[in-house]
């Protein structure tokens, strides 16, 4: 544990010269069930990767996503479904309440990571931010179901979130994202395009039964 | 010669000599006659000619006298015109009537009707108007007319009665009165309405057919017969394909009246159930007939007659959703259509029940009926498939039952989902309008199906009013 905090150190110190770009792996528990997540960082690129299984099938799917674009692209790809779609910004919402979810901020100045928390009516929250030359702002309206992206957008901020804690007013865990892995490196554009054999789709296609 | 000569000369003597007056075989003529005749072997005859010869005349003195051959009759001219003895005035109408037939009958089951002429013969001098009457105590729905109430001199007029057959059986007088100037002539025509069988209807009942519950005479034998439905009576029927009121295996040539006070309700169709996802749901079962005819039918409906509403449709869906971020998944939804009034059922999840559905409603029955509705889905529905969550929120209706006399409608189907994605949020899916052809309702029943006989008494027509509901004719 201790050799990965002082690489974690080592690699932000350095990547926070020239501005950072390379893969974060997250493990995520939300509502219960727990995901493995990879984010693909580039310059002006942001790939999520998840990857999850349902009955015996196993879901890979990409979100991926532009700078200054108000489109996300999905790329899903399983037994049963291969294929990509475009989604509009506005067409995201969440259920979770995360208005009102007053910050406040808890430096250290020992460390790298800024605190910060912030509660309302329905929630507590706690969200550490390494000090990454990520730029996670254009990106926060995409997701909308994580309290982090939340903080950034509300407090202009930089960085990556390394861990993030929602939980209820009864204690119970809401959602929880902890970073398990960076890696700095140089990705291709071919890390951020839609894999050859995939064609479009309709968000929603129907095939009635006969 | 000589002998003629003498006798003149010797009457012409007794004339001047005796008293200015003249008697023939006497010799005491009277004394304010200036001609007295005697005889008890020989008449008076004076100058005999036919009318035309009469009206040759001119300038005939008051008090000429003639025996007209063409009619046979003495005539004096008294200044004016030529009169009979016995006539009081120039104007004078003499006329009778001639009645073709004396009596006839009105059997109400192959005719309601039936027609007589007169001849009013008029040997009044100069033509008058003579003008009739019909005079009768016939019952009321009955009438009597005539084609033409005058006759100018001699002519003829014809006598229409109409009958119905809700009035009283019996014989009925019609006296034939006509009248010019002072004279009066009266002719009596006997008119016979024939008797009906009469049927009354005191207690609620239900799939009543008439010729068999009450063995009335059947093929063969055509009658008439009267139904008196009572009032606040319930005729009504248990299933859709069974007429409320059925006029049964009569003779085709027979006639029934129908005096409604009471109720007559159809039942309605039975929404449609479930389990047809290949086209989309079920055809809503049709309404039943209040009144079924088999033959000419007279009404006075002065109850309800109420045909039943169809029953409403289903809507059944099975799809298979194809979605980024969860691939595909299949969902069966549906609901049931309504019943029609009156008791029609609603509709159920049928034999392959759909995994997600709500029956339709029953409607109920009576004078304020109300139809069922279709089974109504909108409630979100919330898939896990994995970390994500799908929520489905159907709008699925399935189609109202009739009033009565009314179709019952088609069904809704449409829906909206959503995705629920870690991170992410909430993606609203847009998905495509389901435009498949939906079932149609089931179609009313009649209100009275005429199935090709006469129908006296309402028009045909599509009717939704206090005492009419539903289609009369076919």
């Amino acid at each position: 544990m201790k050799t990965f905090l002082t690489f974690l150190a080592l690699a932000f110190s350095s990547l926070a010269i020239a501005g950072f770009e390379g893969v974060i792996t997250t493990e995520v528990l939300n509502n219960g069930t727990r995901i493995s997540t990879t984010w693909f960082i580039g310059k002006d690129r942001l790939k999520l990767h998840l990857q999850y299984k349902v009955n015996e099938d196993t879901i890979f799917v990409d979100f991926l996503l532009s700078k200054g674009s108000d489109v996300m692209t999905i790329v899903t790809d399983s037994k049963v479904y291969k294929g990509y779609s475009s989604v509009e910004k506005s067409t995201i919402s969440s259920e979770l309440n995360f208005e009102n979810l007053a910050f406040k901020n808890h430096e250290n100045k020992d460390s790298n990571e800024i605190k910060y928390q912030g509660s309302n009516n329905q929630y507590h929250c706690a969200i550490w931010i390494l000090d990454l030359d990520i730029d996670l702002f254009d990106y926060a309206p995409f997701f909308k179901a994580d309290p982090a992206f939340h903080l950034i957008a509300n407090h202009r901020l930089k960085g990556f979130p390394k861990n993030s804690l929602l939980t209820n007013h009864n204690g119970e865990l809401i959602y929880s994202s902890t970073v398990t892995n960076i890696i700095h490196q140089k990705l291709s554009e071919t890390d951020f395009e839609i894999p050859n054999g995939f064609k479009e789709r309709e968000l929603v296609e129907l095939e009635y039964q006969k | 010669m000589l002998r003629s000569t003498l006798l003149l000369v010797l009457i012409l003597i007794s004339i001047i000599n005796w008293s200015q007056n003249v008697g023939i075989n006497t010799n005491t003529p009277d004394s304010t006659a200036i001609l007295h005749l005697e005889s008890n072997e020989m008449g008076f005859l004076p100058p005999r000619m036919t009318s035309i010869e009469r009206d040759a005349i001119s300038v005939p003195a008051d008090g000429l006298v003639i025996f007209n051959t063409t009619d046979s009759t003495i005539q004096y001219f008294n200044g004016e015109c030529w009169m009979h003895s016995y006539q009081k005035s120039c104007d004078e109408c003499f006329f009778d009537i001639v009645l073709d037939t004396a009596n006839g009958t009105i059997d109400r089951i192959l005719t309601d009707s039936l027609s007589f002429s007169l001849t009013v013969n008029q040997t009044s001098l100069i033509p008058q108007t003579a003008s009739l009457f019909l005079l009768h105590s016939l019952p009321p729905l009955t009438s009597a007319n005539l084609s033409q109430d005058t006759v100018f001199g001699s002519g003829s007029s014809t006598v229409t009665i109409v009958t119905s057959i809700f009035d009283d059986p019996g014989v009925y007088p019609i006296a034939i009165q006509g009248i010019c100037n002072s004279n009066i002539q009266v002719e009596v025509f006997y008119l016979t309405i024939d008797s009906c069988y009469e049927v009354s209807i005191s207690a609620a009942i239900s799939d009543y057919d008439l010729q068999a519950i009450n063995s009335l005479p059947g093929i063969g034998i055509p009658i008439c017969v009267v139904v008196d439905i009572d009032p606040g009576i319930v005729v009504s029927s248990t299933d859709p394909t069974i007429p409320a009121f059925y006029s049964g295996n009569l003779d085709n040539l027979s006639h029934v009246g129908i005096r409604n006070l009471g109720l007559v309700e159809a039942e309605g169709g039975d929404g449609a159930t479930g389990g047809a996802v290949a086209t989309f749901g079920n055809v809503g079962e049709d309404g039943g007939d209040a009144l079924s005819l088999t033959t000419k039918t007279t009404i006075i409906n002065s109850g309800h007659v109420f045909g039943g509403g169809g029953g409403g449709a289903s809507v059944g869906l099975g799809t298979t959703f194809s979605i980024p971020v969860i691939g595909t998944f299949t969902l069966g939804i549906g609901a049931g259509g309504g019943g029609g009034c009156a008791d029609g059922s609603g509709g159920t999840s049928g034999a392959i029940p759909l995994p997600i559905w709500a029956d339709g409603t029953d409607a109920s029955n009576g004078l304020i009926a109300t139809p069922g509705d279709g089974g109504v889905l909108n409630v979100p529905i919330s898939i896990p498939i994995g970390p994500v969550s799908i929520t489905i929120t159907p709008n699925v209706i399935g189609g109202d039952g009739g009033d009565y006399g009314i179709d019952g409608t088609s069904g809704l189907i449409a829906v909206s989902a959503s995705a629920s994605i870690p991170i992410i949020g909430t993606i609203s899916l847009p998905v495509p309008p389901i435009t498949v052809p939906l079932p149609s309702g089931g179609t009313a029943g009649y209100c009275i199906n005429k199935n090709g006989n006469v129908l006296i008494g309402l028009p045909d027509g599509n009717f939704q009013n206090l005492n009419e509901k539903g289609e009369i004719g076919n």
